[in-house]
């Protein structure tokens, strides 16, 4: 029989507000949100602290909306560099208590600590406690600590019970499942989202105990695999390993952006494509890697009324060109954009591939290209990502320069 | 484990040891700061202020390092690496490593200074009342 593994979820309260609420003790007792740009009123809510939350401010609201809820509210600025920074000083953290720590999110981590329990006394309330104690202490943010015998049971146990508790903590046994996580609404199952929620439903389900109960060929029927995934959920059943190197291993190199305002025109919108081609294939030489799989998608500003497109096309060859990326992607645009305003764009690389093999050109030098890519590359490593910019990025449309300033669209 | 038990921390050393980490970080700075104002034309003396937070800080500093050591918590070292100040101890044996952000220790540094410049106000007020106490009642004698 094998042993039962010990797997913690710890999640931290309002991450980027709990750094911002550690490094100054004048906003400690206030109610303070982490938004775009507080200067010009733009972007949106990004993290509230629990003060801010209990006036009715909501994480991914408009600033404006925020604002009217909580007159005195302190808008701070993000400061993206800082959280990496503290995500990963937690997961050193971490690393005291178990080898087996494998980020999940910016401010959610896996831990296996079955092999480490009996170094700290073995009982795994006491261990998650000192965690919590170790996390608060020398960063100054409250983590809230799922307890479960495997990755979705610690997930749903921080989500739905522990982040609701005092203490922090809970211990969501599977023997136990009947008398709680089956007693909840099918919303809070992991994986479900709201179209979900309607699926099921419309099937008559309403609760995870009535999934549990539904036999696993009607949910394979309907959903296939996904169907099965969402049964084994519920029943609380997952061998996936805590891997820490999970985020090494690379399937595709994708960068995407919102615009700050509604694109009409396709020559406006291409600006925008290339200066993804480019950030992508960049990516890609820092890896080392090219990709024969180029996917491009478009979304309209109203995300209820989804318009948009997301179409692929395989490549003739692999690469990490910019201009081989941008003129396929440029294709795919054309093929498939129906004139709708875009408000978000992404491109993809998939079937990533080494790039130390390629294959050579009669009519072209690819080299030379290839070089003269990886020289960019250096100046940019070295000055700046808007050290050197298309001459395109200068127009009204292109979003390189103020990109250049930030990480995944939030000031550094 | 009782909920109440969950609210206390699992080991008291490693408060005591943020607390010695930071009193220990406070005298320097203290003496540090001074030293910067010395070499600056200033219309009035801050060193009897800084020199008595640093005084006290240090004593702190010392006070917990002693607990510690007693509780069997040895500091070994002490060091900036990037954004973190790692800290190395043994405990009951076993080296360990505490990572405090730098910019938590300094807004906790921040804060235990405006602690002491409170305290110190109300032990002035305080003084100053006994003694306008003690003046009424030799006036009353006299």
């Amino acid at each position: 029989m094998t042993r039962k593994r010990v797997i913690f979820l710890a999640d931290m309260q309002s991450f980027y507000a709990s750094v911002e609420k550690a490094a100054n003790p004048a906003i400690r007792d206030l109610p303070i949100v982490v938004a775009g740009d507080p200067e010009r009123r733009s972007g949106v809510v990004l993290a509230a602290c629990p003060i801010a939350k209990s006036y009715g401010v909501t994480t991914a609201e408009t600033l404006w909306q925020a604002q009217q809820k909580c007159r005195h509210l302190v808008v701070v600025k993000p400061r993206m560099e800082t959280y990496i920074r503290v995500s990963l000083q937690i997961t050193r953290i971490f690393e005291a208590f178990t080898d087996l720590v494998e980020p999940y999110s910016i401010d959610e981590q896996f831990l296996d600590v079955t092999g480490s329990l009996h170094l700290f006394g073995g009982d795994p309330w006491k261990v998650a406690k000192a965690v919590k104690d170790r996390v608060w202490m020398e960063t100054g943010i409250v983590s809230r600590i799922g307890i479960g015998e495997n990755k979705v049971l610690a997930k749903m146990a921080c989500d739905n019970y522990a982040k609701k508790r005092k203490e922090g903590i809970f211990w969501l046994k599977k023997e136990e499942l009947p008398e709680t996580l089956w007693q909840l609404p099918i919303e809070k199952l992991f994986g479900v989202g709201s179209r979900m929620k309607r699926h099921f439903h419309k099937m008559g389900i309403y609760r995870i105990g009535q999934l549990a109960n539904t036999p696993l060929s009607v949910l394979t029927k309907r959903w296939g695999v996904n169907g099965e995934v969402l049964w084994r959920t519920a029943h609380g059943l997952d061998e996936s390993p805590v891997s820490p190197k999970t985020h090494e291993t690379q399937k595709g190199i994708g960068h995407h952006m919102t615009l700050p305002r509604d694109y009409h025109t396709s020559a406006d919108i291409k600006v925008i494509l290339l200066e993804l081609c480019e950030e992508v294939c960049r990516r890609a030489r820092s890896k080392r890697l090219m990709g024969e799989v180029v996917s491009v998608g478009c979304r309209g500003a109203d995300f209820e009324q989804a318009t948009g497109f997301y179409r692929q096309m395989k490549l003739d060859r692999p690469t990490n060109d910019a201009m081989e990326l941008y003129e396929a992607a440029c294709m795919l645009f054309d093929r498939h954009w129906e004139h709708t305003p875009v408000r978000s764009v992404g491109v993809h690389l998939g079937q990533l591939q080494p790039d130390d093999q390629c294959q050579l050109s009669l009519f072209e030098d690819r080299e030379r290209k290839r070089s003269l890519a990886y020289a960019m590359d250096g100046i940019r490593a070295r000055y700046g990502n808007d050290a050197i910019l298309r001459a395109v990025s200068l127009l009204d449309a292109g979003q390189a320069r103020e990109r250049a300033r930030k990480i995944g669209g939030h000031y550094k | 484990m009782s909920a109440e038990a969950l609210q206390k921390p699992v080991d008291a050393r490693w408060e005591m040891l943020r607390e010695c980490v930071l009193y220990g970080l406070l005298f320097k700075a203290a003496m540090a700061d001074w030293a910067t104002l010395s070499t600056m034309p200033l219309k009035l003396s801050y060193q009897m202020l800084l020199e008595g937070l640093s005084r006290f800080a240090e004593r702190k500093h010392w006070l917990l390092r002693q607990n510690l050591r007693r509780q069997g918590c040895e500091l070994l070292a002490m060091r900036k690496q990037g954004s973190v100040y790692c800290v190395q101890v043994r405990l009951d044996g076993y080296v360990r490593e505490a990572l405090y952000s730098i910019e938590l220790l300094k807004a906790e540094c921040q804060e235990r200074v405006r602690t002491w410049v409170v305290e110190q106000g109300e032990r002035t007020a305080a003084g100053e009342k006994r003694q306008q106490n003690r003046s009424g009642e030799e006036r009353k004698t006299s």
